[in-house]
């Protein structure tokens, strides 16, 4: 008998989420073939539509999914765990269907494998099979065969995957006017800090920047903004050149404002402010102090009194005691495109909202928690914007609902993960719809 | 809801040999001929601001020398070589140097610089270049940091 080996399942998606993404696989066994549509929110919200045939009845059963990702031993592994099967096609007298759970499991030099598939929650070696194909669904293939495979024509969720097909094979779904309800002309700038130089995390704050820049790019193209990026970063990582650059932001009254740290963070032990101050060192060789730490408060205050239509300041850094007090008595007042987007949506949260909105990844004396794919907060962040301007989310979209499921998504990540303790970030939230 | 707690698989191949953190080098450990331990400031300094009546390792000034009872050295090295005690997630606290940790085998060294309990990490230097300057997080109620407690109360 082969070893079994035990793996303590870890945390969060290893790869760049778009608003939905949408796979393909089949997989066959007991000589029947299985046919599956998966439709991927997030690592609690998935579901999949499972096509087989059977003594000649056609059936397809919806399951639940909900997936962990880490690293052991030098390979990835991604692993989905369904529940709740219910039959859309009409379910015969005695008929079950058990949900099925897939693995998947790569490293650098072996990353194409298909996964695995076994409706044995016991992960029993002689119950597990190969898939025989796996991919993406590109939303332009979605015709109206395929989708009838998976759903009912009357289901809210064709209607919306039709949707989505319709958006990408639109050319100009991509143009826009760059007009609010105010008429007036807007911009958005982006200001990151970001600590890439760091040994021990420079490596994940640098995966961080290159995600939260292409997001916003892309959002600032998609809804026809102007758009400016401040880089602090590398051996500019210093408080001087942050503020400076806060300093010289030329905001209009119409403008959207994102500022986005990743780095180290940390509390005084005598600080009573919520939010955390950010560790301005690039070096370890510079000792921590204030003349080095930038509080969040401070960022936050500097970039409302700018006075734009829209402030988003994020932080994914931790909010834990460094084991000292503060020195000094200062203190402080208190490459993938959105074509899974749906632009009027994308339009109600950065043209037609105004308003302010703070976010950190951790409460008062937690970590925050990264891996070389970003930040768990980071990522949740992420994920949540995507799913709430997606084509398979129908409610209005809202800040409050993509920073509320970006603190769930975080939670979880973190729950998931063996190692980590608990992370909840912290937020404050005051953005209306124009 | 997944049970994360255990699910098993299969992969025998998938388990390897080499030390996660040390890579071929744990014997420099394993048989070092001499382990120093100090306390150390909590920031390097860089080599030409160095006061040379003062003593450094890996650019820490040396504060205190802890010394290391012949009957705990093999629950030392054992700590230090437990792999249970890194993870592979980082925690976005910033390091500060408490312990720094010498073990030489002939010409061969390993130094290890462990950050204080509030963010618990290590940074590594040695004489062996795909082990030097690298940065590991540790688990909570790690090991290392027990023997190290025990030995500087």
């Amino acid at each position: 008998m082969k070893k079994w080996y035990l793996f303590v399942f870890l945390l969060l998606l290893g790869k760049t989420i778009s608003a939905q993404s949408l796979y393909e696989l089949t997989f066959e066994t007991g000589g029947i073939n299985y046919k599956c549509f998966l439709v991927y929110f997030n690592e609690q919200d998935s579901y999949m539509r499972v096509a087989y045939t059977y003594k000649g009845k056609y059936n397809v059963v919806n399951v639940k999914y909900t997936s962990v990702a880490g690293k052991e031993d030098g390979y990835d592994y991604f692993v989905m765990m369904g529940s709740e099967p219910k039959f859309i096609t009409d379910k015969a007298e005695g008929q079950s269907y058990n949900p099925d759970h897939f693995i998947w499991i790569w490293n650098d030099a072996n990353k194409n494998t298909l996964p695995y598939v076994t409706d044995d929650p016991n992960f029993d070696e002689s119950k597990m099979h190969q898939c025989t194909s796996y991919k993406d669904v590109n939303p332009k293939d979605l015709t109206d065969t395929y989708l009838n495979e998976f759903f009912g024509t009357a289901e809210p969720e064709y209607a919306s995957l039709r949707k989505m097909k319709n958006a990408s094979t639109n050319t100009n779904n991509n143009t826009n006017a760059n007009t609010n309800t105010s008429g007036a002309k807007s911009k958005m700038h982006l200001v990151l800090c970001i600590n890439t130089e760091i040994g021990d995390i420079g490596q994940s704050c640098s995966v961080d920047q290159k995600a939260m820049e292409v997001e916003f790019r892309e959002i600032a193209k998609a809804v026809g903004m102007p758009f400016e990026k401040y880089i602090v970063n590398g051996e500019n990582f210093t408080k001087a050149n942050a503020l400076e650059t806060l300093n010289k932001l030329k905001v209009g009254a119409n403008d959207v404002v994102v500022f986005y740290y990743s780095g180290h963070g940390f509390r005084w032990s005598d600080q009573t402010d919520t939010y955390p101050q950010l560790d301005m060192r690039y070096s370890s060789y510079t000792a921590i102090g204030e003349n080095t730490s930038l509080p969040l408060s401070q960022v936050y205050n500097t970039i409302v009194q700018k006075g734009g239509r829209l402030n988003l300041v994020l932080s994914d850094c931790c909010n834990s005691d460094v084991g000292r007090n503060q020195m000094t008595s200062q203190t402080f007042m208190a490459g993938r495109s959105f074509q899974g987007a749906e632009i009027e949506k994308l339009k109600g949260l950065f043209l037609n909202s105004s308003g302010s909105l703070l976010v950190t990844g951790s409460s008062p004396g937690e970590y925050s928690w990264c891996s070389i794919n970003g930040g768990f907060f980071t990522l949740s962040f992420i994920q949540a914007l995507k799913e709430e301007i997606g084509y398979m989310r129908n409610n209005d979209p809202s800040w409050d609902n993509i920073v509320s499921n970006a603190v769930k998504s975080t939670q979880y990540k973190a729950k998931s993960c063996n190692n980590c303790k608990p992370q909840n970030p912290v937020y404050y939230s005051k953005v209306a719809k124009k | 809801m997944i049970k994360f707690s255990v699910v098993i698989l299969l992969f025998s191949m998938f388990f390897q040999e080499k030390h996660p953190i040390f890579h071929k080098y744990k014997d420099v450990i394993e048989e070092a001929e001499t382990i120093s331990i100090f306390e150390v400031a909590q920031n390097p300094t860089a080599q030409k601001e160095q006061d040379k009546a003062k003593q450094y390792i890996a650019d820490y000034q040396v504060l205190k020398n802890i010394e290391l009872k012949e009957n705990l050295v093999d629950k030392f090295k054992k700590s230090i070589l437990d792999k249970d005690n890194y993870i592979i997630e980082k925690k976005t606290c910033p390091f500060v140097a408490k312990y720094a940790i010498s073990f030489k085998k002939k010409r061969e060294h390993i130094t290890l610089i462990i950050s204080a309990n509030t963010c618990e990490k290590v940074a590594i230097f040695s004489s062996h270049k795909s082990i030097n300057e690298t940065y590991h997080d540790l688990k909570a109620g790690n090991a290392i940091q027990a023997v190290l407690m025990e030995l500087n109360p």
